[in-house]
């Protein structure tokens, strides 16, 4: 375990270095030109390498970028030199051939990042074997690392390793060909859940729409009311009879008008409470906190759960305890707003009685070493 | 990575993995960095003792060889200083003077009314500055404030530096000089696991199991004395080889035996110890067999606390001159003089008042 976790924090290790060292050889590459005006941090300054356009004089300039080769190109060039079909870069010893149809607008500032998220997106769509899949989390633990490893591979390898470029494109198209139908459905499944989360989307977007408007009009509604209610009663009383009963009767209508709006809004804030995703998400964490034997757990720091057997018992009753100086601070209303619990405390320095109880340093000392 | 320890793994699934409150404490910085064996301990006290002695006999050459020094000197005075330096401070000297300067740190502690937990964290870290450190690194007495400062800080008792200079009347630099060395020295862990909560812990869980047969107010009294008690343990070095209750429970022993004996049977016993083996059932074999493993380990721990490193006034004044000695030879030599000079003050005076009558 701790070996496994060793080496791939190595593994990482090396992989910041080496992404380190692409990004600088990057900055000196072709880009130069770009990234320097970039740095300027003028929006104006950014000039197109192929036609020289600024965005000074033509706001409205975008760039985009072929993923075969990540050469930013604005938008008039890509048309005028690629609407008549494929043809090569027009960067300078870059002897890619693009196609007008690849072209895509650039998302993250960094080409790497860019290149990395397309690379993986592909990948993912290859690669896309679900949890349920596999019979236990260990294999499903080592598919995803396996994947990682492609994605790495694919995005971090230089351009001159070309053969081992072609190896890793070799088995993943070997894996496309041995789970064709395992890949379609899980794209299948995947689209649904999508799909499934917009609509929940939807749905909470109109219910909430529909609570705003209600609470509007409740707040119009009261303005009306107020004004209607002082114009009755004094047309009541000027009809005059008892003046009392009169003031009453009408409170009573405004009063029950009034709840009967409300009700309407709670109902809806109730909907909206049980539809939405996140509650959903806590009750589900909820109902696993109670099942004292989680079948999977979450990361814990010492790779495990804690012992829930103690060595000691908090006792229930009252009185049991006589320590003048807690219960004290229990009475006193400073600590008992604060949720001063003399029975947590009670707990917590019994548990630190019993905080390395077992452990006898001579000998286990004397183990470790040897 | 290699000091963590997990429980064994059970299943592959980590569901069935139990840490226990002991893992916990083995994967504590006073576990892995401040727990020794005492042999271990005792062999790292001296190759400082040892590494230091390299130290002031160079210090002797290089001042013995200097001309400059060498010409006023008389060959007695020569002689005096060679077997002055040839004492040395040993490893139980320099524990015994660092003991010394512990006791002040608490006595400076208790001047400044801090909690128990700061004077105890500060008394914790100044003998651990002396493990990797040598006195004649840094005296003593220029880290007492250091430490106060800085556990009060790890302590969660926060007084800002020029508070706490203008308190004990110290100049700010000469207290913020000390801290990094002497968080190097602590391996940048200030965690210390005290005893006072597990104390605390006991006092109730003894209420709970002797239910009814303790008075409250007396067991108040043996908490309190207890706590006196384990204060001082921290000029002994059983925080380093015992965990923190073995230390509670030893020290409760020596307040009142009989009434720990009653306790850690019925706790962890739940029968007579004096059954004989033969009449017992494996599971009691196995209780017995901890029991008895635990009694062991508390004995060893009261031994521990019952040690008084403090040296008597005069071989205290003779390390602490020493230290001075050994940083510059040249305060000897003055020294040396005036003590001279004196005894033959002393030698004629008489003579002189016997003339007179």
């Amino acid at each position: 375990m701790n070996q496994v976790a060793g080496v791939i924090r190595s593994d990482q290790l090396e992989r910041g270095v080496d992404s380190v060292a692409k990004r600088q050889k990057l900055y000196s590459d072709d880009e130069s030109e770009v990234e320097s005006e970039n740095e300027n941090d003028d929006m104006r300054d950014i000039v197109c390498p192929i036609c020289k356009t600024s965005r000074y004089l033509s706001p409205d300039m975008k760039f985009l970028v072929n993923p075969e080769c990540y050469h930013k190109i604005c938008e008039s060039c890509v048309d005028r030199i690629f609407s008549l079909g494929p043809t090569k870069c027009p960067y300078e010893n870059c002897n890619k051939i693009l196609r007008k149809l690849k072209f895509k607008r650039q998302i993250f500032d960094n080409i790497e990042i860019e290149k990395e998220i397309d690379i993986r997106n592909k990948v993912y769509k290859i690669m896309n074997k679900l949890e349920d899949d596999f019979d236990t989390k260990e294999e499903y633990d080592k598919f995803l690392e396996d994947r990682e490893d492609v994605i790495f591979e694919l995005s971090n390898l230089d351009s001159e390793n070309e053969e081992q470029i072609a190896f890793v494109e070799k088995k993943l198209s070997k894996y496309e060909q041995m789970n064709k139908k395992l890949i379609s459905s899980n794209n299948q499944k995947l689209k649904r859940q999508e799909n499934s989360q917009q609509d929940i989307q939807n749905m909470q977007q109109v219910l909430e729409r529909e609570r705003q408007q209600l609470i509007k009009q409740i707040d119009e509604q009261n303005i009306e009311d107020n004004q209607s209610y002082k114009q009755r009663i004094i047309d009541e009383l000027s009809k005059g009879t008892d003046k009392n009963k009169i003031i009453a009767n009408v409170k009573m209508e405004i009063k029950l008008k009034k709840s009967s709006q409300r009700r309407k809004l709670e109902e809806l804030n109730k909907v909206l409470k049980s539809n939405s995703y996140t509650h959903n998400h806590f009750d589900k964490l909820k109902d696993n906190g109670s099942v004292a034997d989680m079948g999977d757990v979450p990361f814990t720091p010492f790779n495990g759960d804690r012992d829930l057997q103690k060595k000691y018992k908090v006792m229930e009753d009252e009185n049991i305890y006589y320590d003048p100086f807690i219960s004290n601070l229990s009475k006193n209303p400073r600590y008992a707003a604060n949720g001063f619990d003399e029975k947590q405390v009670y707990d917590i320095l019994l548990n630190e009685a019993f905080l390395g109880f077992g452990v006898y340093v001579e000998e286990e000392k004397k183990t470790l070493k040897s | 990575m290699s000091t963590i320890k997990p429980a064994p793994k059970t299943s592959p699934l980590y569901s069935n993995q139990r840490i226990t409150d002991d893992d916990i404490y083995r994967n504590s910085s006073q576990f892995t960095k401040w727990s020794f064996t005492k042999d271990g301990l005792q062999k790292s006290r001296e190759n400082i003792a040892e590494s230091t002695k390299d130290r002031y006999t160079t210090k002797l050459q290089d001042f013995l060889s200097n001309e400059e020094n060498t010409k006023e000197l008389t060959d007695d005075e020569t002689q005096a200083l060679k077997y002055e330096f040839n004492l040395g401070i040993s490893a139980t000297e320099q524990l015994q003077i660092v003991t010394l300067y512990t006791q002040k740190v608490q006595a400076f502690c208790t001047k400044l009314k801090l909690p128990t937990e700061v004077t105890a964290t500060a008394m914790s870290f100044f003998k651990k500055f002396y493990i990797s450190f040598s006195v004649l690194d840094l005296h003593p007495k220029n880290l007492i404030f250091t430490c106060i400062f800085l556990a009060c800080k790890s302590e969660n008792h926060f007084i800002s530096a020029d508070t706490f200079a203008s308190k004990v009347k110290q100049a700010k630099e000469s207290i913020l000089d000390g801290e990094f060395m002497l968080l190097q020295s602590l391996k940048f862990s200030l965690m210390v696991h005290h005893v006072f909560k597990p104390l605390h812990g006991f006092y109730l869980d003894i209420q709970s199991v002797l239910s009814g047969k303790v008075d409250k107010n007396y067991l108040g009294t043996v908490y309190e004395n207890s706590k006196k008690r384990l204060m001082n343990s921290y000029l002994t070095d059983a925080l380093y080889h015992f965990s923190p209750p073995h230390i509670t429970l030893s020290s409760l022993l020596m307040e009142d035996e009989q009434l720990m004996m009653k306790y850690l049977e019925l706790k962890f016993l739940g029968f007579d110890p004096n059954t004989p083996i033969d009449k017992l059932n494996d599971s009691q074999k196995i209780s017995k067999e901890m029991y008895d493993k635990l009694l062991n380990s508390i004995n060893l721990c009261k031994e521990e606390l019952q040690k008084n490193m403090i040296p008597n006034r005069e071989s205290a004044w003779k390390i602490d001159a020493r230290i001075h000695y050994y940083s510059d030879p040249m305060t000897f030599i003055k020294r040396y003089r005036a003590q001279k000079a004196k005894e033959t003050e002393n030698s004629t005076e008489p003579d002189a008042k016997r003339q007179k009558v």
